[in-house]
């Protein structure tokens, strides 16, 4: 419960959204389905709080998709990656 | 896919400055900007410490904060005040790694590494604003800002309490390698007054 594992592929992060509160994470991901990078925070991705992972160049990759994913299993948030930038 | 919302209260500082004042941060007197709120993280207000060394990181973090005031103007940090932006920890972890941060207007405290960060208000969650970062190389590390108030930070990784660096009103911590973020179950904070207070993370 609480966990929203949807991709939706992008080629830049800026942030996840939700609708509430609770530990969310976004991630880098390669086309071999592997991932690079992430940043969790709390709030990271809710109301009143956002987490930018910044440049692929500073992590050495080029990342080809990136998720959100909601890491506190007791506080349920509905979460959305959008695509801010092509 | 919709989940029950849970309720909660962010308390959100709103210190009005009418006009240009001065501000006593430590052994610091340093210019308020009109309409800004301060902080309270001396670090950011200490014109001893150098400016960041890496402004483009800085600069990567603030263009998503201006993204975000777009967004979400009733809920954002406000303007990203990058001219101030100081490195307050550098050469931790795997990686040595450079935590920077900057205020914003509304007084809110971002911070990044390598350009990944969010910003936090000072005044909940015991005067501490954290996030998690992992990266292939660099393993993951615990990373962010506590206000002047705060004395020790600690962190809960795998049923271990370990001390977090903090410094310059930074703190950071790496996870011994193969201890993933999620075993992060709380971090420990201990304000100057002997206060403890524990921020839930994961479990």
């Amino acid at each position: 419960m609480g966990n929203d594992f949807t991709v939706n592929y992008r080629n830049y992060n800026d942030s996840c959204s939700g609708d509430g509160y609770a530990w969310t994470k976004s991630i880098y991901g390669l086309s071999d389905g592997s991932w690079v990078a992430s940043v969790e925070t709390y709030n990271g991705c809710g109301i009143t709080s956002k987490a930018h992972l910044g440049p692929s160049s500073n992590y050495g990759y080029n990342y080809v998709q990136a998720k959100c994913k909601n890491t506190n299993g007791t506080s349920p948030v509905w979460l959305r990656c959008n695509t801010t930038r092509p | 896919m919709i989940f029950k919302r849970r309720r909660g209260y962010i308390a959100v500082a709103s210190i009005a400055m009418a006009g240009v004042a001065g501000v006593t941060a430590g052994a610091t007197t340093v210019l308020i900007q009109r309409g800004t709120t301060p902080v309270p993280v001396s670090a950011l207000n200490n014109p001893t410490l150098a400016p960041t060394s890496r402004a483009a990181d800085a600069n990567d973090l603030a263009d998503a904060v201006g993204r975000w005031n777009s967004e979400r103007p009733s809920s954002a940090p406000g303007v990203a005040l990058t001219a101030r932006a100081t490195d307050l920890l550098s050469g931790l972890g795997r990686e040595r790694d450079t935590l920077t941060a900057f205020a914003t207007r509304r007084g809110w405290v971002c911070y990044e590494i390598l350009a990944a960060g969010t910003c936090g208000q000072l005044d909940v969650q015991g005067g501490v604003s954290f996030a998690l970062l992992y990266t292939r190389n660099g393993g993951t590390r615990l990373y962010g800002v506590a206000a002047d108030k705060v004395a020790r930070v600690q962190v809960d990784a795998g049923g271990v309490l370990a001390d977090a660096t903090l410094r310059n009103n930074g703190l950071y911590y790496q996870l011994p390698e193969g201890v993933d973020g999620e075993a992060v179950a709380r971090v420990v904070v201990t304000w100057k007054d002997g206060t403890e207070r524990a921020v839930h993370v994961h479990g």
